[in-house]
């Protein structure tokens, strides 16, 4: 389908809801004029109704422009009669707003306004506000027991924050002679450890010590099982050497009885 | 010489209508509750009606600048904005007043 066909449909529906909805507003506005307050300002802008059926007549061919020239003026138009009938509207009404106000608040101005603000406004609001001030009367009744408790629990405090002072500097004491005490516990640590040192130094000492010592001692032990071996050999040496004394006294005795005998033979 | 005096003619339409549409959303304080709604789809059918009037307006410029390579970089020709008011805001403008003013109605 052509593009301007859709158009001229488009103008022509667009053209139908502005004339439907100006029927309805025609058909309230008859009902019931009062209804809304701008309904001037309304008029005017369903005016554009209009202007959108002279639109939607563009099928009909406009040499010299002229549709197009009324419907560009109607607009401007339209829009310049709504711009200011709504303007004077809101002025309008504002004025009266403010005069109203102005009514209600001054003491001097009879209003039948005033009257049923005060009954229909006022008055459940200072009941709401009086029943608000019992609340905050009893509220008040409660905290000031709080409050007293809260003090006696303040002495208490105090007490203990006395006390706390106390053991603080107790505290604080005791920290000193703990730190002295570390520092005592620190020197010996170090004179500890020179004589663990020191001790060391000796051990090594005293193993080299016994390390010649067992030297000796194994040297000892040989020359004493050698000394032992010697003096075996002595002993079966002795033993000979008596066996051999023996002899020769058993020797010496013989050659004694045969010089005796050589002796008696001389004789 | 006629494009200038359309042109002037939907500036003033776009001017007066915006600053109508804000008296007109302001003036709703003064009626009653009950015809918030109706107030503010009249207020959007207005506006809508503002905004197809710049679409004109930009489609206006035509005669004083070459916009149509601007619109070539967004992929689109000057003449497609006609598309988007013929189908889109002036419909819509047309479908809230008619919201609106049935709207109206079911109060009475």
């Amino acid at each position: 389908m052509d593009f301007t066909i859709i158009f001229y449909i488009s103008g022509f529906c667009v053209a139908a809801l502005f004339t439907i909805a100006t029927i309805i507003w025609w058909k309230i506005n008859n009902e019931n004029p009062t209804l809304y307050k701008c309904r001037h300002a309304l008029n005017y802008i369903l005016l554009i109704a209009f202007i959108f059926m002279v639109r939607a007549f563009r099928i009909i061919p406009d040499p010299q422009s002229i549709r197009l020239m009324l419907q560009h003026l109607l607009l401007a138009l339209v829009a310049l009669g709504f711009f200011f009938e709504i303007k004077r509207i809101y002025k309008k009404n504002l004025i009266k707003r403010k005069k109203e106000l102005e009514q209600v608040i001054n003491l001097d101005v009879e209003n039948p306004l005033k009257d049923e603000l005060s009954r229909e406004v006022i008055k459940p609001e200072l009941k709401k506000l009086e029943g608000l001030r019992n609340l905050i009367q009893n509220e008040n009744k409660i905290l000031e027991q709080k409050k007293a408790k809260l003090e006696k629990w303040e002495d208490k405090l105090e007490d203990l924050n006395n006390e706390l002072t106390l053991e603080k500097r107790k505290l604080i004491q005791l920290n000193k002679e703990l730190k002295a005490k570390e520092k005592e516990l620190k020197n010996m640590d170090v004179s500890l450890e020179n004589r663990k040192r020191k001790v060391e130094q000796k051990e090594k000492n005293y193993r080299k010590k016994e390390d010649k010592l067992k030297k000796k001692r194994d040297e000892i032990k040989k020359i004493s099982s050698m000394i032992e071996d010697e003096k075996r050999n002595i002993e079966k040496k002795i033993k000979k050497l008596k066996l051999i004394e023996a002899d020769i006294k058993d020797q010496k005795e013989d050659i004694k009885r045969e010089q005796k005998k050589l002796k008696e033979l001389k004789k | 010489m006629i494009e200038h005096f359309f042109f002037a003619m939907n500036l003033i339409a776009l001017v007066f209508f915006l600053a109508g549409a804000s008296y007109f959303y302001k003036e709703h304080r003064f009626e009653r509750k009950d015809f918030i709604g109706t107030t503010k789809l009249l207020t959007a059918g207005i506006i809508l009606l503002a905004v197809s009037i710049m679409v004109d307006l930009i489609q206006g410029l035509q005669n004083y600048f070459d916009i149509n390579y601007f619109f070539q970089r967004l992929g689109m020709k000057a003449i497609d904005l006609v598309y988007i008011n013929e189908l889109a805001f002036l419909p819509l403008a047309g479908i809230s007043f008619l919201m609106a003013m049935i709207l109206l109605k079911k109060h009475i």
